[in-house]
């Protein structure tokens, strides 16, 4: 058992309440949960991937059986820790949320922060100019930009199923000043 | 077809295939030269029926990193109005508002930087933004209203 498969697990738990969405909220709320259950997959295969190449890594040691923890080590829980926290919180948010739009935000917000935590502890285990680092930034890159281009085509669909028009009411040029 | 514009496109597909894949293999090169080479036909077909007319400029772009700051800022905003509501201290009121878009000239100038402005404002999870149907205005919801825009005028 080690971070990597642990963050997988957690995040793979955290998929249940945005099935959950998925399968009773209506098509709007379906949409914003299949964009989070996306990126939520997206990480889970990064941890996974980063575990099995772990456990390629391995070699067992002829008389030392005890496991020693390290700075790397420690720096790793925190990285990993902070990025599934912040995908767990968005998975929360998508259900707590009552309406579509509402929903969105959380979805939205799972494209920048865990993605980024993540990749940062890629970097710190395989370092920056690695394959592994390279692709696991390239995914968090990946994963902002399509989240916001997403988010924005998302949000279309949503104001013009529930307001039927893009153009503003005098009550909201109001209140944007 | 235009043969510089198609083989910068499948340039760049390849160069990410392989970065993505990290293995520099005879079956995996050809794999991706061939999904680089339908990338680039169908980016092509896009361009010429000009749904890629986007020409943002680079003073534009000087503005989005302001979005790297903004996205952790708001995702602490999103965080603490999800606990408050779980514990029922404040319900989320979220509003949609309309605020000005501006642009620049000509079209594909214009449609290039708005397009910045707005994917660089759906980065920060607080604000949602979309352009109003005549395009000279943005209709943003904010989750929390009144914390402030990633890259649109507040």
């Amino acid at each position: 058992m080690n971070v990597w498969f642990v963050g997988a697990t957690a995040l793979l738990v955290g998929l249940v309440p945005v099935a959950w969405v998925l399968i009773r909220g209506d098509i709007l709320e379906a949409l914003v949960a299949l964009q989070l259950a996306g990126t939520v997959v997206a990480i889970v295969l990064l941890l996974i991937g980063e575990e099995l190449r772990r456990r390629a890594d391995l070699r067992p040691l002829h008389g030392q059986s005890r496991a020693v923890t390290t700075t790397l080590d420690y720096a790793l829980y925190v990285l990993v820790g902070i990025g599934v926290t912040a995908e767990l919180v968005a998975c929360v948010g998508l259900l707590a949320m009552g309406r579509a739009i509402d929903r969105l935000h959380y979805a939205s917000a799972a494209t920048g922060i865990g993605p980024a935590f993540i990749a940062a502890a890629v970097c710190t285990r395989e370092g920056v100019v690695s394959a592994q680092g390279l692709a696991a930034i390239l995914i968090a890159v990946v994963l902002a930009v399509a989240g916001g281009t997403l988010g924005l085509a998302v949000a279309r669909i949503v104001r013009l199923r529930t307001h039927g028009t893009l153009e503003p009411s005098a009550a909201e040029r109001e209140r944007g000043g | 077809m235009r043969v510089g514009s198609w083989t910068l496109w499948w340039l760049v597909l390849f160069g990410l295939w392989n970065l993505l894949q990290g293995a520099w293999e005879a079956m995996e090169i050809a794999a991706g030269a061939g999904a680089a080479a339908l990338g680039a036909t169908f980016a092509e077909v896009a361009r010429r029926q000009g749904l890629l007319a986007f020409a943002p400029q680079v003073r534009w772009l000087r503005r989005t990193p302001r979005v790297l700051w903004r996205v952790p800022y708001e995702f602490g905003i999103v965080t603490r109005a999800l606990v408050l509501d779980l514990l029922r201290v404040r319900r989320v009121r979220s509003e949609w508002a309309a605020t000005r878009l501006p642009g620049g000239r000509p079209a594909p100038v214009a449609a290039g930087n708005r397009a910045v402005l707005l994917a660089a404002e759906n980065m920060a999870p607080n604000t949602m933004a979309v352009q109003s149907e005549d395009r000279a205005e943005a209709l943003k919801h904010d989750l929390v209203p009144g914390r402030g825009t990633a890259a649109l005028p507040s």
